[in-house]
């Protein structure tokens, strides 16, 4: 299930990605060919003044011409003279305009011979009006053909004007079209980003229920577990209650009549009896430690050791026992949960130094690198492990020595593990074989301190 | 050594009716053990009724209750006593296999005397009858009509 959510979210992303790109390019594109044909509009705009520019320019010319012939006055050679070039360079923008457009071209082509007629008419007529004077001129004006090639200039440029502005409806239309897709094309693209978005979205949700409700199921099968042992180790204390009590009664009311074998078959039963209470005890308060609230409270972990020594007083008057306890700082936890903890730490390394003529335990603290934990070890000079079965230590009913060394159920360390992981922190051991031990676990710090509770840095 | 007039046990457990009692008379501590199988059996007696209805009118020195008994369960029993003005003197213990769960607050709410868990190691289970048969045996001359509220015996 997870991988097939994991490659639905990342399709979806994908997909989302690859949309908004496309809504970027489209974006980018429609901006460009806008621009593009913004520019084309100018551009028409510009043939059209130069032909209106160059016509001007034709009828003038032609204006000068008769005034000459009229008066004979060399100023309006002149100003004709000027008229001509700027037609010639109007004429030559013109053509450099609509260099791209061959129809545009060809009616050129026809403009220019209108043009090379009309130039050639009017200097015919202003020769003859040097030479022979101005009733020659004037009546050199009365034919025709001087007419038709002005006429011609002026229905040919509007030929080209008419064009012109032909084309610029079918650019106008076609940045309107193009206007319309790319914003049709726009709001699919964004409703199908939408789409998608939502649609991820929803997968994300619909999974973020579905791994709520397994969680509710896994926390609802972790308790029914809980009180299934709970309950199987209570009911099994019942009947082995019976057992050892019977025993009992057989030991104490039967002893005489017994003979060596079946009086040692006895203490056997009663010795197996007592181990499995203890068994069925210690699985019960370690079932419990899963159902328990827990409290977090300040405490002083310097007067929990002390407490524990205290009670572990039955089991080392008799011993040499050297206690090197250090500063300890205060923590937040549950102070039973804790107690137990060091408790159980503790009465292992009373446990397990049994065997040295000179014991010694060393309790300390240190800063853990993890902020606001505290690592607390509790080391001794006992029987130690071999490293390579440190993890196994804190399995439940898990134990390193057999039970005619030391005797224990093994569960201690699993009940360790557990508190100290439910209050966050971490649990771990280091030890030489018939070198001894260090147990280490990380509990938060208490976070009120006020810096009284010192943390020593301990080396080793 | 004071012995308890009488004690009424109830406990629907073949096997731990005969180790109550067997730990009970092993330190001689009661004249007489009523033994009611259930907690309907247990009402009875101490109400005089069905079976038990000529009993002598005496109330019992102490009651031993199971919590867990078929038809009416100890708590049902104890709330019983506790409630009755002319019962309500006489001192409750709870027995249980259990020392977890909401009975321990439930029973001392409902006004027990003592709570005790049946050990599986039997000599700690006889020790603490002896206990507490020895505790209320010093008790039994105390006033009548209070509710005796002692804190120990377990």
């Amino acid at each position: 299930m997870p991988v097939e959510f994991r490659t639905k979210v990342v399709t979806g992303g994908i997909l989302a990605v690859v949309i908004f790109a496309v809504i970027a390019s489209i974006s980018y594109l429609s901006m460009e060919s806008n621009d593009r044909e913004r520019r084309w509009v100018v551009h028409t705009h510009s043939v059209l003044e130069e032909l209106a520019g160059l016509l001007d320019s034709a009828v003038r010319t032609e204006s000068e011409q008769r005034r000459f012939l009229w008066t004979g006055d060399e100023h309006y050679l002149a100003a004709y003279g000027a008229d001509q070039k700027r037609l010639k360079e109007q004429f030559n923008d013109v053509r450099t305009l609509i260099a791209d457009n061959p129809v545009q071209q060809r009616s050129l082509d026809h403009l220019q011979i209108a043009l090379q007629e009309l130039t050639a008419g009017m200097d015919q007529r202003m020769a003859i009006r040097k030479e022979r004077g101005e009733p020659a001129a004037i009546d050199s004006l009365g034919q025709k053909q001087g007419w038709s090639a002005l006429d011609d200039t002026r229905n040919l440029v509007s030929t080209m004007q008419a064009e012109e502005l032909r084309l610029l409806r079918d650019r106008t239309a076609q940045v309107e079209r193009s206007l319309t897709e790319t914003k049709v094309s726009l709001i699919f693209a964004n409703l199908l980003g939408l789409l998608f978005m939502i649609s991820t979205a929803t997968i994300v949700r619909r999974e973020m229920n579905s791994r709520q409700i397994a969680e509710k199921k896994l926390v609802a099968a972790n308790q029914e577990l809980g009180a299934f042992t709970y309950s199987a180790a209570h009911d099994l204390r019942a009947p082995l209650r019976h057992l050892h009590g019977f025993a009992n009664f057989l030991q104490q009311s039967w002893h005489a009549k017994l003979d060596e074998d079946g009086r040692r078959l006895l203490d056997k039963i009663l010795k197996s009896s007592q181990q499995m209470g203890q068994l069925l005890d210690d699985l019960l308060s370690f079932s419990r430690l899963g159902q328990l609230e827990f409290r977090r409270t300040r405490v002083n972990l310097r007067d929990v050791v002390d407490r524990v020594i205290q009670e572990l007083q039955p089991e080392t008057q008799d011993r040499g026992v050297k206690w090197e306890i250090e500063d300890l700082p205060e923590i937040e936890g549950d102070p039973s949960l804790v107690h137990q903890v060091v408790l159980n730490l503790i009465a292992n390394a009373v446990k397990y130094t049994r065997k040295r003529e000179s014991a010694c335990i060393a309790i300390g603290a240190q800063q853990n690198s993890e902020v606001g934990l505290v690592t607390v070890f509790v080391r001794d000079n006992g029987a130690g492990f071999e490293m390579q079965y440190a993890n196994k230590l804190f399995n439940v009913f898990q134990r390193l020595h057999r039970a005619e060394e030391f005797e224990g159920t093994g569960i201690g360390l699993a009940i360790v593990r557990r508190v100290v992981e439910r209050h966050g922190g971490k649990a771990w051991a280091e030890g030489e074989l018939d070198k001894g031990a260090t147990f280490c676990f990380s509990l938060p710090k208490w976070r009120q301190s006020d810096g009284q509770a010192r943390v020593h840095s301990v080396g080793r | 050594m004071d012995k308890l007039e009488y004690i009424l046990l109830a406990d629907d457990n073949e096997n731990d009716l005969e180790l109550t009692q067997r730990a009970l008379s092993q330190h001689k501590l009661v004249n007489e053990i009523v033994i009611a199988r259930d907690g309907a059996e247990a009402m009875d007696f101490l109400y005089r009724r069905g079976a038990f209805a000529s009993r002598p009118e005496a109330n019992p020195a102490l009651v031993l209750l199971d919590i867990k008994m078929p038809k009416v369960d100890g708590l049902e029993v104890l709330e019983a006593i506790k409630k009755d003005p002319r019962l309500q003197h006489v001192p409750v213990v709870m027995l249980t296999s259990s020392r977890l769960g909401p009975d321990v607050d439930e029973c001392y709410r409902l006004g027990a005397n003592a709570y005790v868990v049946k050990p599986v190691d039997f000599m700690q289970f006889a020790d603490a009858v002896k206990t507490i048969g020895k505790f209320w045996a010093m008790l039994n001359e105390a006033p009548t009509g209070n509710v005796r509220t002692a804190g120990a015996g377990s």
